[in-house]
């Protein structure tokens, strides 16, 4: 053999697995394997970097199964649940920093996971889990679970909404002062210290003379959480208009009627005139007093979606705007066309909102109308998401550079208002293809880095893919490389720009 | 004396001058034309001397097609085997055989005739034709695929192979094929219809076999891991017979629970030579702690089967939590929780002119327990007053500490390198 003759093979670029096809037809440029290894430079590579406790409290967290970016006006924190192996518990924590732990904030057992939202400072929280349908495994919200909201200051979780007052006001007229004389139904809507606003309740019906009214045995809250209640009334209703219903009739924040705190029983002396009855508080009646929990949550144009109940999991309700617990359970509901698979993820983009199942991407635009009026468009019949499917950006919600990077049964692909093809996993097509989606397709969570230019993405082998784009986001560019780790690894985000946080479980 | 098998079997009419692209038909099979009902009658005929099961022949007056195909299959015959002890039986067809069966030789044995009918193995009649005008070819094959021989004959001819003939005579063909894909005959009839009669005179096969056990013992396979195991540890198998490449897949099966198939790939094979296995042992135990069964399964070549190489024992340790991605640290640090953890120790009372070492021991054991890095709470003890001869002080935990380990198997695998 003329060894001394033979010419070697410099191998100048290394652009990272390639498992597509033939093996014997890998690129030279490329792996026909690897693990473990991290691209750096234009086209070099190393060891992964290693992974550290997160926790230097004496007793972490265990069995971590779900992570998520809580920011808060102070910090950007962690949302985690776990789950107590005997008991079947699901705990959810407030992670603060690597040594103050709030929690359990909440408990539910057999939750297995959660779909998480942060709002003004709060945390919604929606329990969720899978069940079998056929041979797949699907998930949607908890059965007799509802919508929780978190304060963030270690309390724990209580449940969203909240039902009206109960009882009968005690009316009469005021000393002095004017009111626009005639008949009217009184009532009382109270909030909680989340903003949220009961439907009228305690209505009560009084004629007034023309002075003003004082109101008397005002029900106060069972609730801990209602900070505050308002004075409703409708319009004096003319005779002959009035069916009997103290509910049938249209309602209006009375002006400077309001009582700052949980226990006082009367106000007195109210005055107003019918012109000045302008806040609407009729909407309220419709309101959902208690949000049943899904396994999806997003927000767009400031309204909480919730979708994919347990009874209804092509059902997307809606908030109103700027009020994340207010659900109009009649013109607040948006119901995907019905495949038998629930709704898997949703996102807001250049001001349409996506909404996915595991195959199959349509979008609604708001119209200004009520949600159940917003028209739909078809986007992909074939092409959907998981869960935890689309990348989160940094702690910022999906979207990034007008795009999404999105998992799907073909591969990673972004997505810019279509599915742009070839797909960035173009170049690992059998690796990718060879992944057991058959019930852990749900399984798959990615974050996206934008300053590290990568792409993490938990695998349903609980193994990690990462995907380095720093020479260009496209299926040509992009270099992928498994990682594997010693433990089960449910879960990723990311916390402070570039700490990748990884959650290991008991598996 | 020898192992020997028989063949009492079941024939085939193939119609077809292809046998692999004919339509079979089973002798008895009363939905089809031909001569099957006759042939029926032939088998149960008292005139029938011989094994009524090894007389095949098709009657006068049956219509034979214009090429056809006689196949004695093996596959679903009755093979009587007789033995030394070993094997003896009646089996129902190749499928049936016991484990290890391999046909040595093989005899094709005619030996005798239809009584009072002077034919020979194979005869033939050409009901019009005579002479240079009978057209009819026979092919014997051996096992439907390598020709025998090859007989034109004229009317009212017969053909009579050797009388016996043994496997290895004619190339290509061997007792393993007649096992694989029959013994039979073509015959094609350039005059078709013309003729009328077939005949096969009785045929009987057989030949001698072994039980050859393939089940060998791959002694010495050892697993070299004698402390307990935690996910991800590497497991290390050693087997001096060099029979390790072989292994195709690794199966690992709990005392409680469902077994779980290690990954046959890169991941989590890190060593496969002859003499080594090395393997990470993959998560999917949960909680489980007790004794896991390694079982080894071929591939085929070095080996079949399976064979158990031993076993570990899995020590469940919770490393479950919240991790974070260290850039430039060369190892991942995992959480370890522990099981209970006690601490006992002894106090001896001692004497009065001893009490100032024994306050002393007591001030440095207390320091010892406020060191300590993980929670504890005593459980017991005693106040100096109440000693008695012996104390216990004992500290109950679940401990959390920290495991170093090495990143696994970092690698990389290059494309095809072409040759310059």
């Amino acid at each position: 053999m003329a060894v001394r003759d033979h010419q070697g093979i410099p191998l100048t670029a290394f652009n990272g697995l390639w498992q597509r096809g033939n093996p014997d037809t890998v690129p030279v440029d490329h792996f026909s394997d690897c693990n473990n290894i991290d691209y750096f430079g234009r086209s070099s590579f190393q060891t992964r970097p290693g992974i550290a406790i997160s926790q230097t409290v004496k007793v972490p967290l265990s069995n971590v199964k779900r992570v998520y970016n809580y920011p808060t006006q102070s910090a950007n924190t962690l949302i985690v649940l776990t789950i107590d192996p005997v008991t079947g518990n699901g705990n959810i924590y407030h992670v603060v920093n690597t040594s103050i732990v709030y929690g359990p904030i909440l408990t539910i057992n057999g939750m297995t996971d959660f779909a998480f939202v942060p709002y003004a400072g709060r945390g919604y929280i929606s329990p969720f889990t899978d069940y079998i349908n056929g041979a797949l495994t699907f998930q949607s919200g908890m059965a007799s679970q509802f919508l929780y909201v978190y304060a963030g200051d270690g309390t724990p979780a209580r449940k969203a909404a909240g039902a009206g007052l109960a009882g009968n006001l005690t009316i009469a007229d005021g000393v002095g002062g004017f009111t626009t004389p005639g008949f009217r139904v009184f009532g009382i809507v109270s909030q909680t210290v989340s903003g949220y606003q009961s439907p009228p309740a305690a209505l009560t019906s009084f004629t007034t003379d023309g002075t003003s009214v004082s109101i008397g045995n005002i029900p106060t809250s069972g609730d801990p959480y209602v900070t505050t209640r308002f004075l409703v009334s409708t319009l004096a209703i003319p005779s002959g208009s009035y069916t009997g219903d103290l509910s049938a009739q249209e309602f209006f924040f009375v002006p400077n009627a309001v009582i700052n705190d949980n226990t006082t029983t009367f106000i007195n002396n109210v005055s107003f005139y019918d012109a000045s009855l302008l806040d609407d508080a009729s909407a309220l009646l419709n309101n959902l007093t208690q949000v049943p929990a899904g396994a999806v949550m997003c927000l767009y144009h400031n309204r909480l979606i919730v979708a994919a109940t347990n009874t209804d999991i092509s059902l997307a309700y809606v908030s109103l705007p700027g009020q994340p617990e207010a659900f109009d359970q009649i013109a607040g509901l948006i119901v995907v066309p019905l495949d038998g698979n629930p709704i898997s993820n949703a996102q807001e983009m250049r001001d349409v909102l996506y909404l996915f199942k595991r195959s199959r991407t349509v979008s609604y635009a708001d119209n200004n109308g009520n949600p159940s009026s917003w028209p739909l468009v078809v986007i992909d019949p074939a092409l959907g998401t998981s869960p935890h499917g689309i990348a989160t950006v940094l702690d910022s919600g999906g979207v990034n550079v007008d795009a999404m990077i999105i998992a799907t049964y073909q591969g990673i692909s972004r997505f810019n208002g279509v599915y742009i093809t070839p797909e960035l996993t173009w170049k690992i097509q059998s690796f990718w293809q060879g992944l057991d989606f058959t019930d852990s397709f749900g399984k798959i969570q990615m974050v996206h880095s934008p300053v590290q230019k990568k792409l993490y993405v938990v695998l349903p082998s609980r193994n990690l893919l990462v995907g380095n784009y720093a020479n260009g986001l496209d299926y040509k560019n992009i270099r992928w490389a498994p990682w594997s780790v010693r433990q089960s690894i449910s879960t990723v985000a990311i916390q402070n720009i570039t700490d990748i946080i990884l959650g290991a479980d008991i598996f | 004396m020898a192992n020997t098998f028989q063949l009492v079997g079941q024939l085939v009419l193939i119609v077809g001058s292809d046998p692999d692209d004919g339509v079979d038909i089973v002798i008895g099979s009363a939905s089809v034309p031909y001569s099957i009902a006759n042939l029926a009658i032939a088998l149960s005929s008292p005139n029938q001397t011989v094994n009524p099961n090894t007389f095949v022949g098709i009657q006068p007056g049956a219509m034979v097609p214009a090429a056809s195909t006689i196949k004695y299959v093996v596959n679903t015959a009755t093979l009587v085997l007789t033995a030394q002890g070993v094997a003896a039986g009646v089996y129902n067809g190749v499928n049936d055989l016991p484990a290890g069966f391999t046909p040595l030789t093989v005899q094709l044995n005619y030996s005798g005739g239809i009584q009072n009918v002077d034919l020979g193995f194979i005869s033939f009649f050409d009901g019009t034709d005579a002479g240079a005008n009978a057209n009819c070819i026979f092919t014997v094959f051996f096992d439907l695929m390598t020709t025998m021989r090859v007989l034109s004959a004229g009317n009212n001819s017969y053909f009579t192979p050797p009388a016996s003939f043994v496997d290895g005579r004619y190339p290509g063909a061997s007792a393993i094929d007649l096992f694989n894909n029959g013994y039979g005959f073509e015959f094609v009839d350039n005059d078709f219809p013309d003729e009328n009669l077939l005949s096969l005179d009785y045929l009987n096969i057989t030949g001698t076999y072994e039980i050859v056990q393939q089940q060998t013992t791959i002694p010495p396979i050892t697993v070299q891991n004698t402390l307990p195991v935690q996910a991800g540890d590497p497991i290390t198998i050693n087997d001096t017979s060099g029979t390790l490449e072989g292994v195709s897949s690794i199966i690992l099966t709990p005392a409680t629970g469902s077994p779980i198939t290690v990954p046959f790939d890169s991941y989590y094979i890190i060593t496969q030579i002859p003499n080594q296995l090395v393997f990470y042992l993959p998560i999917g135990f949960g909680t489980y702690t007790g004794p896991l069964t390694i079982t080894l399964v071929g591939n085929g070549i070095e080996f079949s089967g399976s064979v158990t190489a031993g076993t570990v024992t899995v020590s469940f340790a919770d490393g479950s939590g919240i991790y974070v991605l260290q850039d430039n640290q060369p190892y991942d640090d995992l959480y370890l929780r522990t099981q209970i953890t006690t601490i006992q120790e002894l106090f001896l009372q001692l004497d009065e002119d001893l009490s100032n070492s024994f306050a002393i021991k007591s001030e440095e054991n207390s320091d010892f327990y406020s060191q300590l890095t993980y929670p504890r709470a005593v459980l017991a003890q005693s106040e100096e007053d109440e000693l008695d001869s012996f104390s216990l002080i004992g500290a109950l935990s679940n401990a959390t500490l920290t495991n170093t380990v090495p990143i696994p198997s970092p690698f990389i695998k290059t494309s095809f390198l072409p040759p310059a």
